[in-house]
């Protein structure tokens, strides 16, 4: 049963492509036409076993045959001079023509760039450095050289440009050539782009040189583990410089983990160490004593005499 | 030789052959056809060609019911018909006689 009810149901989408194929003719001798195609595709379809396209091939191309046997006029040359002409009122359509004019205007802009586009990406590719005072300009031995090249090309294809205006044969390889120029653009520009932001970096890194917040080295820090000098990793450590000002750790980032100790005046410590680290979702520091693998030598020199509490 | 360019200005007298023996529907005169040796035949080719000569007044169509499937049209032929298979079978048997004998003379000029 599966067969019956599946024959019909390819019958018909084959049939409906057909149809569709034929559907420039008067519609009462298509009607006719199809009505013949209909009972004689059931028949195939139940005689080998159901796939019609199989046996008959594509349904355009059964269309095709049909129409040319049936000695019907075919439809392609008409569908063909239907898309010329629409495709010529497009090129004559004025915004068209008008974007038209304005690129040819500023074709000689592309002439140049591509003159230069040609030496700068054959230096790219060979490994050449560009000139130090002029990112733009490659060196090619030397970067006075390089801008000779540079202007030459450009020279070299803005009067292949002229010519190409005057003459239509070499259109071809010429389009091609603009194509790959073309590509050959995006890894100039990006060369040309990194350059730039390097030197801004640069002065940056000038600017930048020290480290804001808590350094050693240049390197910053985010944590200290004092020790006792029995060995023992001392807990809440406030730390101050020699004129007073806490040694501030992270004050800007608000870390929901961090434990930060509080005064008795509601402020905020920031100095305070080793900076531990709660649990998420808790107020508890899983490991206190936890800190860096330091073996922390003994010491021979005799411990300060300190007298009570300053 | 491509035997369906053969078969392209010859579908005409055949079709009308098949038909003047026994009316028949597009599908019927297809497989007798082939039966009769035009293996290479295209079924679309043989229904467009019916619809032609229906249209060209060659044949006449009835329809009658089917048991299985949709109801057939049968395609039987006219006078007008008998009269261009009577005309087609002079022409191709002058044609083919041509031919022969120039395929043959052909054949033993090369032997």
């Amino acid at each position: 049963m599966t067969t019956a009810a599946h024959v019909p149901s390819e019958v018909e989408t084959y049939l409906a492509r057909v149809r569709a194929a034929l559907a420039d003719i008067p519609a009462d001798e298509r009607a006719e036409l199809l009505e013949e195609v209909e009972a004689s595709l059931h028949e195939t379809a139940s005689e080998t076993g159901g796939s019609v396209a199989a046996q008959l091939g594509p349904p355009e191309d059964f269309a095709a045959e049909l129409r040319s046997a049936a000695g019907l006029h075919p439809s392609t040359p008409l569908r063909m001079v239907g898309l010329r002409e629409r495709f010529e009122g497009l090129a004559s359509h004025p915004r068209v023509a008008a974007t038209a004019r304005f690129s040819r205007e500023l074709a000689p802009i592309w002439w140049a760039a591509r003159g230069y586009i040609v030496v700068a990406a054959l230096a790219l590719a060979a490994g050449a450095s560009c000139s130090t005072s002029h990112g733009a300009v490659p060196r090619i031995g030397s970067a006075k050289l390089g801008a000779a090249a540079v202007l030459l090309a450009v020279l070299a294809s803005v009067a292949v440009g002229i010519w190409s205006r005057r003459n239509t044969i070499a259109r071809l390889p010429l389009t091609i050539l603009n194509l790959v120029l073309l590509g050959a653009a995006i890894p100039v520009g990006i060369h040309l782009s990194h350059r730039s932001t390097q030197a801004v970096a640069t002065r940056i890194v000038v600017q930048t040189a020290i480290v804001p917040g808590l350094a050693y080295n240049g390197a910053p820090v985010d944590n200290i583990y004092p020790y006792s000098r029995d060995g023992r990793l001392l807990h809440d450590v406030l730390l101050y410089t020699g004129a007073g000002t806490p040694l501030n750790i992270s004050t800007t980032a608000y870390d929901p983990l961090r434990r930060i100790l509080v005064t008795k005046a509601g402020n905020r410590v920031f100095n305070a160490f080793p900076v531990r680290y709660y649990e998420p979702g808790t107020r508890v520091v899983l490991r206190p004593n936890a800190g860096p693998k330091v073996k922390v030598p003994r010491i021979a020199t005799a411990p300060l005499p300190v007298k009570g509490r300053r | 030789m491509d035997r369906s360019q053969l078969l392209r200005g010859t579908l005409d007298a055949a079709a009308l052959a098949v038909v003047a023996e026994q009316d028949g529907y597009g599908y019927d005169v297809l497989r007798r056809l082939r039966a009769a040796g035009l293996t290479d035949v295209g079924d679309a080719s043989v229904y467009g060609t019916l619809r032609r000569l229906y249209r060209a007044g060659a044949l006449t169509s009835y329809v009658e019911p089917s048991d299985e499937g949709p109801h057939r049209r049968y395609y039987g032929i006219t006078a007008r018909g008998r009269a261009q298979l009577d005309e087609s079978r002079t022409d191709w048997a002058e044609f083919s006689q041509t031919l022969s004998n120039l395929l043959e003379t052909k054949v033993e000029l090369t032997a």
